[in-house]
This record gives structure tokens, sequence and C-alpha cells, in this order.
């Protein structure tokens, strides 16, 4: 058994049944290896994209997602989704080949400081030395990724070590590549549900491991704790419009509740601009890092900072039953979050907001619907405008550019869905060539790309502080980006009537391909909530 | 030039150039009495004092939340609950430097350029040009003394135009001391019933001064159902005393005080720490001294009423409110001076009154209405008196 056989094998048993992957000399034998496990390849034409696919796949399975790409650049090429998974609490392995251990310093053909690339941006970077430890390593690999803090763990796979005899070694037992639980103890439980109890608007701000799409009982939480759950996961933090007014319900609060939410830049950390000065913090993270920071940012503030993963917390105050003694409090956070404010356009062209409300009238038609929502300006305008069950948004990262490979991966989650994957013509640029990958792989999806001709975020930003005689470097052209994924094998509606709108997005619906619905949109800026 | 195109249509404040020049005649020696400036003659209370005190040691001075402590908006909604029978969430209250600041705020954050403000006049003297600074239109309908200066629904349904966005009410008002009743206001209700594109900013900030045994009201004790578009505007500047504190609130709808918030955020960020501590002790504090300043300015109107209304050419009703006294000075318009000037104006009439007889007035043109001038009692009763009679003797001077 090679060292190959001995990673795919313990993948297997830990129930992976997918990699996301972009091939390379490296990592043959692992290709090898996955024919005799019966282990698919989900092949892409860039590795950032089998990265990002992963990260997808993770988050709406809520199982560890694995990708794989080559040594040397093709490493490199995933750092960047790697930052993203890592800033989004998703748990992936990525797999990257790399030069033998036995020509380490000889200067091998893509010899390269991997661990030390992706150690910062990582939980865990390991690189196995031996082919007998594959087994151990891969599931240490997989259990840290889910455990705790959720996030990427990489490991890089010398080449004779994938080729390598693995010996004595073997598939470890289920047990080793399970989530460990961190609940909270007793004592702190009984603390934050005094804490709780004793406060007249207590809000609760939730980490990305807690949105709808990744935790199920979002509303029963709040219900139970009688107190807004108000889950967190964009890079626009208070100025995300799809939390409305959201700036109002914190500086109203008495009390601050954190299950895994960093107090960073999201939370003006954690400013007393922002958060009254007399409102008390009730924090819980599993990372020690993550701790740290509230103690930094927060200071006589936080009352309580609970070492714990607040997955397990959430469960646990499941039980609470505060009653309803808050309802009008929640009713008051409820239309404060839901608060939105909008611009006209000019008769004849389309808004944003109606491109929007277009792709809703689908979702809602739809019997299960994933929503992606990607890009800047556009992107904000999906998160604040459109609704769906399960949802994947570029995350607090702020990178761009994943929403056609998310959209892939969402069908591989969730194979009898319709996704619809939203996103600025910018957006759409990076990996546009994953229209082939869709195509090739059967993958019906819809890719709304809302075409402002510009990299609308930027020139917002160019606007506002530099005036309209300033704008540089952000115009694009009218490529006909429908015509190009149709030659790709997709299919392609090319929309500038908003009387179109509809047929148009329906027939991409029913075309069964992966769909690219090029709409020609106002390029207005982000639905300023009004407390921007 | 480096000013803005739009201040091109807002005026310097008339009444701080009376009060100027009247400092200026004080520090030359002349015996001036200054009756110009909206300031109340008492202190601040003591447990006030006490709280500022205590906030500046217990190192209360970093930046507060935008709008307001929670404190603080719990105190102004305790005590609109209390004294107003209005409930609102937190989110719905907003604080800001005085009340100046706060309808700054609510016409920046809701006018559009060109959008219609309701202003009677006479008016405080800032109305039409904060509207303006907005981009507004103040859209100015006189209310004459015979209809106590109050607007009519009739001029009301005639003013209102789809642009209109606000009509500006002020009860007991600055000039003139005049209350809305809730007969008066129910009218008013019922024309708005009928243009629900209209809100209401309702300045409450003399509450507290009201004479003769009535009874402050608000337009929403008569008519709650406006509440979605009514701005409850008030503070703690003059009852307490408070003027230099800066302190003012409001309470309304939630996506205003969200736009005003915004409108705060990247102006002055929040009303001073200090201050807002303050305004929590003077909102839960006792209010047992009201009654008792609210009579001492009832008697000092009784003063300057009576005394005014003996001269021949001035008549002054009798203001149900506030420290002002608003006589109509028609008779002197068109006599001489000793000195053989022409009295064309109120303007001109107020000028004579301080550089001839050492009283400072402020002419009505500052307030949108003439021929008047504005009174303010709040100066010690002697000096009344003696203003008053250097008033009638400088009208008898005239020919």
């Amino acid at each position: 058994m090679r060292g190959a056989d001995l990673l795919i094998k313990t993948l297997a048993e830990a129930g992976v049944t997918r990699i996301f992957s972009l091939s390379g000399n490296q990592i043959m034998p692992v290709y090898d290896a996955c024919i005799d496990a019966g282990i698919e390849i989900v092949h892409t034409r860039h590795e950032a994209a089998a990265l990002y696919m992963a990260e997808a796949h993770a988050q709406l399975t809520g199982e560890v997602a694995v990708a794989m790409v080559t040594a040397g650049a093709g490493m490199a090429n995933a750092m960047g989704p790697l930052f993203t998974a890592l800033e989004s609490d998703t748990p992936v392995l990525l797999l990257t080949g790399d030069s033998p251990v036995a020509q380490d310093g000889m200067g091998a053909f893509q010899e390269m400081p991997q661990t030390a690339m992706a150690g910062p941006l990582a939980k865990l970077s390991i690189r196995p030395l031996r082919a007998a430890d594959m087994g151990r390593d891969t599931a240490r690999a997989l259990r840290l990724a889910q455990s705790g803090r959720p996030g990427p763990v990489h490991m890089a796979l010398a080449f004779d070590v994938v080729e390598g005899d693995a010996g004595e070694g073997a598939v470890p037992q289920k047990s080793a590549f399970a989530r460990e639980p961190m609940p909270a103890g007793a004592g702190d439980l009984a603390a934050l549900r005094a804490a709780l109890a004793g406060a007249a608007r207590p809000v609760v701000l939730a980490g990305p491991v807690l949105t709808a799409t990744r935790f199920d009982a979002l509303a029963a939480l709040a219900g139970a704790l009688d107190a807004p759950v108000v889950p967190m996961e964009s890079p626009r933090g208070l100025k995300d419009p799809a939390l409305g007014a959201i700036g109002q319900l914190f500086a109203s609060a008495d009390l601050v509740v954190s299950l895994g939410k960093k107090v960073d830049f999201t939370l003006g950390f954690g400013s007393t601009r922002l958060f009254d000065a007399a409102a008390r913090w009730h924090v819980v993270q599993a990372s020690a890092e993550e701790r740290d920071r509230a103690h930094r940012n927060l200071g006589d503030r936080l009352a309580q900072c609970v070492a714990a993963d607040p997955r397990d917390v959430a469960r646990q105050l499941l039980d609470t039953g505060a009653g309803s003694a808050r309802a009008a409090w929640r009713d008051e956070a409820a239309k404060l979050l839901a608060a939105r404010s909008t611009a006209e356009v000019p008769e004849g062209r389309i808004s944003p907001a109606a491109l929007c409300a277009a792709v809703q009238r689908q979702i809602d038609a739809a019997p299960e619907a994933v929503l992606i929502c990607d890009g800047g300006e556009f992107g904000q305008w999906s998160q604040a405008c459109v609704q769906a069950p399960a949802r994947v948004i570029n995350g607090v990262s702020g990178a761009i550019g994943g929403g056609l490979c998310y959209g892939i991966a969402a069908r591989y989650a969730r194979p009898g869905a319709t996704v619809f994957s939203l996103m600025g013509d910018g957006t759409a640029g990076f990996h546009f060539a994953e229209f082939e990958t869709a195509a090739r792989q059967g993958i019906p999806m819809v890719v709304v790309i809302g075409n402002d001709l510009r990299w609308n975020a930027e020139h917002q930003i160019q606007l506002r502080n530099y005036g309209p005689q300033r704008t540089i470097g952000c115009e694009l052209s009218a490529a006909r980006y429908d015509l190009a994924a149709a030659a790709m094998g997709g299919h392609g509606e090319f929309v500038t009537d908003p009387g179109e709108l509809d047929a148009a997005l329906a027939r991409a619906v029913q075309s069964g391909k992966p769909a690219c619905v090029n709409v020609m949109i106002e390029g207005l800026p982000a639905p300023a909530g009004p407390a921007h | 030039m480096m000013q803005a195109q739009r201040l091109g249509s807002v005026r310097p404040s008339m009444i701080l150039g009376l009060v100027q020049k009247a400092r200026s005649l004080a520090a030359e020696g002349k015996p001036v009495i200054d009756l110009g400036i909206g300031e109340p003659d008492f202190t601040t209370p003591d447990h006030v004092k006490a709280a500022a005190i205590a906030a500046i040691g217990a190192d209360e001075t970093r930046y507060t939340v935008v709008p307001g402590t929670v404190a603080l908006r719990e105190a102004i909604r305790g005590k609109l609950a209390r004294e107003n029978g209005l409930d609102y969430a937190l989110s719905e209250i907003t604080v800001s430097n005085g009340a100046k600041q706060v309808i700054f705020n609510a016409l920046m954050a809701t006018l559009s350029p060109g959008d219609e403000v309701i202003v009677p006049a006479p008016y405080w003297s800032s109305y039409p040009d904060i509207v303006a600074v907005a981009e507004g239109r103040p859209v100015i309908v006189d209310c004459p003394q015979e209809q106590r200066f109050l607007i009519t629904p009739e001029q009301l349904e005639a003013a209102i135009t789809p642009r209109t966005r606000w009509l500006l009410l002020n009860s007991p008002s600055n000039p003139t001391g005049g209350v809305y009743s809730r007969a008066d206001l129910a009218g008013l209700a019922a024309v708005l019933a009928r243009h629900p594109h209209v809100h209401v900013l309702s300045d409450d900030i003399y509450e507290h001064l009201m004479f003769d045994g009535h009874r402050f009201a608000s337009i929403l004790e008569v008519a709650p159902a406006l509440k979605p578009r009514v701005l409850v505007v008030n503070g703690v500047s003059k009852v307490f005393a408070m003027t230099g504190w800066r302190i003012g609130y409001a309470a309304g709808p939630q996506e205003i005080v969200t736009a005003m918030n915004t409108v705060q955020g990247q102006s002055c960020t929040h009303a001073g720490s200090i201050s807002q501590a303050a305004a929590v002790a003077a909102l839960t504090g006792p209010t047992d001294f009201f009654a008792g300043r609210a009579r001492s300015f009832e008697a000092r109107r009784d003063i300057v009423v009576a005394a005014l209304n003996a001269v021949d050419g001035i008549e002054c009703l009798v203001p149900e409110g506030a420290f002002y006294v608003y006589p109509r000075c028609a008779g002197v318009i068109g006599r001489r001076t000793p000195a053989g000037e022409v009295i064309g104006s109120d303007t001109d009439f107020c000028r004579y009154l301080l550089e001839q007889h050492f009283v400072s007035a402020v002419p009505g043109a500052a307030f949108g209405l003439s021929p008047h001038l504005r009174i303010s009692t709040a100066a010690p009763a002697e000096a009344l008196r003696s203003a008053s009679a250097r008033i009638a003797g400088a009208v008898n001077a005239l020919t």
C-alpha cells in the first residue's frame, strides 16, 4: 500500500466521497488511488477554484471538504481561498503536492516552503515525512479542521511519501477523525444564563458557524433566549445592507453575547461609539487568539470569556426557556434589521433591486434553492434583497470571485436544489472558466451577472472620496459573458429590458445547464442601511 | 469666494447682532437692559451639577454611542411616558447638542433639494435658515396677532403641496409665547389626516413654562394616529436652565431617527458625555421647582404686558407660555425720533430703543412677522419695570 492509498482510504473511511482538484504531476499517485476507493475527482480550471468549491461544500454539508492541488505555483494559487476559509470558519482539508523529502535542500523541482506559506493561513499546516504516518496525520487534519473553531488544515504531500510504501500504516478508527466537542462547563453556562435573564435588551451575535445555513436551530435559539440572535458573516460588518439599521440595535443593547463572533472590525472593535459603554459582553470562543482579542478590545466591559465551541454552547442554550418578556425588544430588533432604503433609476433601466426581485421570484418557485452571493456592490445588493433557505456568501475575508465555484459545489452538496449564483461583472471574471467545468460535469446552475460595466464597489469609493472627475481604472467593457458561457457548453441570456427579466431567468432555470444571465443594470451603490 | 452656495440664503443671526451691539454699549458704561436673548435667568439645579461632577470623576469622558447613552435615552423614554403618555423604543430616540442640532439633523436627514417645510410666522428665527441649509424651501405662513399668532387649519390646507415634507409647530412659541390648545391642534390634525405625506416637527422646548393654569398638550395627545409622522423635539435648556450644556432630544419614527443619527454620526458624533450624564439627573430627578419657575415667568409677563398695553402705539397680547412678550408696534411706524429720524420698521424702532434708551429687544423682522418686537422676560422684575418705563418714554418722545 502506498502512502497515497493510505491517505485515500483514510479519507474514504471518514466519509469523503469527492475531492475538488486540479491535477499536477506530484499528485498523480493520489489520483490513481482515488479510482479504487471510488472517490470522485471534480477537476477545475484553476487551483483556487478547487478550494473555493471545497469551502462551499463544507458549509452546505457540515462536513470537512477536501481540495487537492499540485506543488509550486499550484499550491500558491490556493493561498487566497485558504485565507477565505480561515476567515469563514470553514473546515476544509487542502492537500498539496510537494517535492520529495529525500531531495529537501537540493533544489528539487518546485521545492517550496509550503508549511511556512500555509501555516499562518490555516489552523495547521503539516508535511508528513513517512508514508506509514499518512493515516494518522490525515485523521489528525480532519479532526482539527472541524474541532473548536472550524477552519482549513493544510497537508503537503511529498512525492516520495505518497509514492512510498506505507508498510505498517493503518487507517485509524473513526473516533480519530471525529469532531471534539467543547461544551461550556456548568458554571459558565449558569453565569451566561443569569446575565441573559437580567438583561432588558440583550443581543446575541453569532459567528459564521452559526448562520441559518450552517446551524439548524437559529430561530429556536432566539426563542429559547428571548433575545435577537444576529448571525454576521459579511466583510461589511455593520454596513452589511442585509443587517439594516443594526448600528441602532447595538447602541441600545445592554448586554452583548458573542457566540463565536470575533470582536473585530466588523463590530467596530467593540468600541463605545457603537455599543453603550454600560453594556456588558459575554464572549464564547473556542480559539485562544479570539479570546485574547476580546480581552484586548473590550477591557473591563468583558464580563465573561468562555473557552468553548459556540456550536456546542448554542445547543446547550436551547433549553434555556427564557420566556417572552422581551417580545417588544425582539420586535424592535427585527424592525431595525429589516430596515432598507433604495434609490430610483431612470425608466427603462434595470435597477439592482428589480433584478434581485426577479431572482427572488425564481427562488420562491423552486422546490429547493441555494443562493450564492458574491462580489462587491452587486454582491451587497443580493445579500440585502434576496433570501433563500441556504446561502453561501463571499465572507469576512472580503475576497470576491468564488461565486461560480461556490455554485458548482452547492449543486454537489444539495443535488436536488436549483442554485442561483449572483455576482457583478467584475467578479464573474475571476473564475469564468469554471463554466467549462460546470458544463463538463453536467452541473445546472443559474449565474446572474448584474452588469454595470465596472468594478462598482471601487468606483463608488472613488466617487465618494475623490469626486466624479477623478475616477480611474474601474471601467469594464460590454463583453458578452452570456455568449462566452454558451461557447463553453452552458446556456446564455442577455437582458437589457426590465420586461424580459422573468422570462430570461425562467429559461435559464429550465435549460438544465450552467446558465449565464447577463443583465445590464444601473450601477448604484449598495442599498445603504439607514445607519450607514 | 470660499462660501458654499447653500449658505447664500442663510442670514446671519439678527438676534446675535443686536446682542453684540448691546454688549458694546454696556462695555462703554451705558445702562443697557438686555431683553434680547432667550435664556432663562435661573441656574442649573444643584443635583444636576453634582451628577456632572460625578461623571467627570468617574472618567465618563470617552466617546458615547451616537444616539446618546442608553441611560439618557431611558430617562427620556421615561419622561415621555410619564409626562406625555407617549411610548417610544430606545431606537426611536436620539440626543444631540441642543434642540437646535436635533432640528438641524432632522431636516438635513429628510429634505431633498426643493422639498418644502411649512413655517408659521412668527417663527423661531433659525427655522427657515436651517431649512435653507438643508436645501429645502421654507413656506412662510403669516399668522397675525388677530389669530393669536397660530396657524389655522385653513392656512395649513392652503400651504400644503405635493412637495411638503414638514410642518414646524412650536408651542409654547418663541417669540410669541402663544400656545396651541387641544382644539387648535385637533383642527390641524384633521387637515394632516388628509395629507399623509406631511410630517410634523413638534418643538416642545417650552413645555413646562405654561401660565394661567393651562396644561401643555402635544398634537399626539389629540391625534395619536399621527405618531408615525410626528417627531417630538425637546431638551433640558429652558426649564432646567441648562442652555450651555447643549442637550436636546427627539423621539419619533425609527426610520427618521436612524437617518438623523447618520447625519450626527458624520458631524458631531454625539452630545458631550458629561452633559449627557447631567441630563440623566435632570430628567430623572425632582421637578417640584418647575411650578415655581413658571409662576415667576408668569408674574414677569404680567409686569411687561400691563406696562406696554398702557403705551399708545403698542398692543400686547397676553402670552400663555415661554418667557417672551411679542407686542405689535404698528403705532410707532412712520413717526419721528427726537433726532428727526423716521421709524420705518420694527428694526428701526429696536435700534432707536437700544441706542437712545438702552433697552435691547429683537425686531419682529427676525421672526418673520412685523411690525413687532420680542421682549424676553428672563430678567429681574425690576429690570423689566425699568425697561417698560423706558419703552413708554421712548414712544412718548416720538412725534
